[in-house]
């Protein structure tokens, strides 16, 4: 029982490629995974067709354009 | 003349520069209202009264050979601690940084200094204007002036604080996902996120490159447009900056608002998200004294609240955590359990979805900057709720997310906080208004209206 969400917490260290998690990052990591998932389940992409560009913030002489 | 701790810059700059106010007479009176107060309030990470002393000094020598440098020559001023100030350690608030010591002004800072201005100290800020208030950090989180068990809003904290306190005249802050604004609202001042690239943001720590603005508080909306007069400019520092020809904002605000068209968006704090009741009436008495004065007030819509909250988070968390992941990596140890908590959450967030939230982005902000084709001017809510206690961890992460500011991060456009009134506790209530990129001078010129109108501007918090 006591074994499951440590495991989980190192599934999801793994995941995000932490190799040596602090005990209190552990015990963050599966809050911010839902979170995230949350985050994500809250993005509307339904309207979305593959035409749609992202939207471009820098500008082109910041990228070295004259 | 005025209580000198709250002296305007459009009051103390005449008085300055004819030499019946003397710069180091007004930072010193601030210096010992600063000693007196912030004990209990916390606005200052890093108070030096030493440099202000010197600068004050210079300044009031300048002004008396008549090398007057223009109004904000002797006015003293704060950054937000992400902001650099040469020879002073950058912390962002945060162990990680507590050794950054700044080489060089940040692009603001360096206009500030150019413009004669008087350097008071380094603000609060919530660490890396992330976190939310803490108390595992090396330093205090800032208080409200108007009630110190309440929480002031963030993460330009101490500059919103700072400010309503009357311990500055004017603070710089930063504005990711309404940090300018937040504060603004909670402490009762004037807060602009100017528009994208108006406002170099080098020599800022970032938070999230494609959201993130520098802005200015301030008690009134003139003092507002000065400080935007000074530090807007193109810097070829920073990838985003933008060659504009929009200055002069102070000199265009008396044009009134007659004939004005004013849309008001209604169902972010009413359907979307619903707002306090005591919220939604400043907002409603604001646009009736709008409507009074002339302007033409219509509902506008656009997609619902949620869509752009929850875009900006994606790109928010993902930017911030594509900063921080070494840190998180090597010392993870060094941030407040808060500020980490909320950047691994960045972790999990893919390329499709930053991607696909940008895609997003694009779609949201064109459909809301295309309802300026019918309106000046949109008037919207800033916070829903009035500022909780600052200890009340439960309701600190409630209301965190109840805002309404984050929209206009992605959209680019300026929005501004302006101050309503207060709540039958004493708490000050806020509305935003809203505009199309370059509008500054607009919204300037709208909210000066406003504040005319009313006399929200003479109340200011009794200090214990």
């Amino acid at each position: 029982m006591t074994n499951k969400p440590a495991s989980e917490s190192h599934r999801l260290a793994a995941e995000i490629g932490l190799e040596n998690p602090t005990p209190a990052v552990l015990e963050q990591l599966p809050l911010a995974a839902a979170t995230a998932r949350k985050h994500k389940s809250a993005l509307q992409t339904f309207a979305l067709v593959p035409a749609d560009e992202p939207a471009v913030v820098f500008s082109a002489v910041g990228n070295g354009v004259k | 003349m005025k209580d000198i701790a709250y002296l305007g810059i459009a009051d103390a700059a005449p008085l300055l520069r004819d030499k019946k106010l003397s710069p180091v007479e007004y930072t010193n009176a601030l210096i010992a209202r600063i000693e007196k107060h912030d004990q209990s309030l916390n606005a200052f990470l890093r108070f030096t009264p030493e440099l202000a002393i010197e600068a004050a000094r210079t300044a009031e020598a300048e002004i008396m050979r008549g090398d007057w440098r223009g109004p904000l020559h002797g006015v003293p001023y704060g950054l937000k601690d992400i902001v650099d100030y040469t020879g002073l350690p950058t912390t962002a608030h945060s162990r990680i940084l507590i050794d950054n010591v700044a080489k060089t002004d940040a692009f603001v800072t360096r206009r500030l200094r150019d413009a004669g201005a008087v350097f008071m100290g380094k603000l609060s800020t919530h660490e890396f204007a992330l976190g939310g208030p803490c108390f595992d950090l090396p330093w205090p989180p800032a208080r409200n002036p108007w009630n110190r068990e309440h929480f002031c809003g963030g993460s330009s904290s101490g500059s919103g604080a700072a400010t309503a306190a009357g311990f500055l005249p004017a603070a710089i802050g930063t504005d990711t996902g309404g940090s300018v604004r937040n504060p603004a609202t909670m402490c009762g001042v004037v807060g602009m996120k100017p528009t994208y690239g108006l406002v170099s943001r080098s020599g800022v720590v970032p938070l999230a490159f494609s959201l993130d603005h520098v802005g200015p508080l301030t008690r009134g909306v003139r003092d507002n447009a000065m400080m935007l007069d000074i530090i807007a400019g193109h810097d070829p520092h920073d990838p985003g900056s933008v060659k504009s020809e929009s200055t002069g904002y102070a000199s265009r605000i008396e044009s009134g608002v007659k004939g004005m068209r004013i849309g008001v968006l209604r169902h972010f704090y009413n359907r979307d998200m619903v707002a306090d009741p005591e919220v939604v009436a400043g907002i409603e008495a604001a646009v009736q004294v709008l409507e009074g004065l002339g302007a033409k007030v219509r509902e506008v819509s656009t997609f619902s609240l949620p869509e752009y909250l929850g875009c900006n988070r994606i790109i928010l968390t993902s930017e911030a955590y594509a900063i921080h992941e070494a840190w998180l990596r090597d010392k993870p140890q060094d941030y407040g359990d808060r500020t980490r908590q909320r950047l691994l959450t960045g972790a999990f967030m893919k390329a499709a979805d930053y991607i696909n939230a940008n895609r997003v982005r694009r779609k949201l902000s064109l459909a809301f900057n295309a309802l300026f084709s019918d309106v000046d001017v949109i008037i919207t809510s800033s916070a829903m709720d009035l500022p909780c206690r600052i200890d009340d961890d439960e309701q600190v992460e409630y209301t965190y997310g109840r805002q309404s500011r984050a929209p206009f991060n992605l959209t680019g456009g300026p929005a501004m906080a302006v101050p309503v009134g207060f709540s039958k506790s004493g708490l000050p209530l806020g509305m935003q208004l809203v505009g199309k990129p370059f509008s500054e001078a607009v919204l300037y010129r709208t909210a000066y209206a406003y504040e005319q109108a009313v006399d929200w501007g003479n109340t200011h918090p009794t200090l214990a």
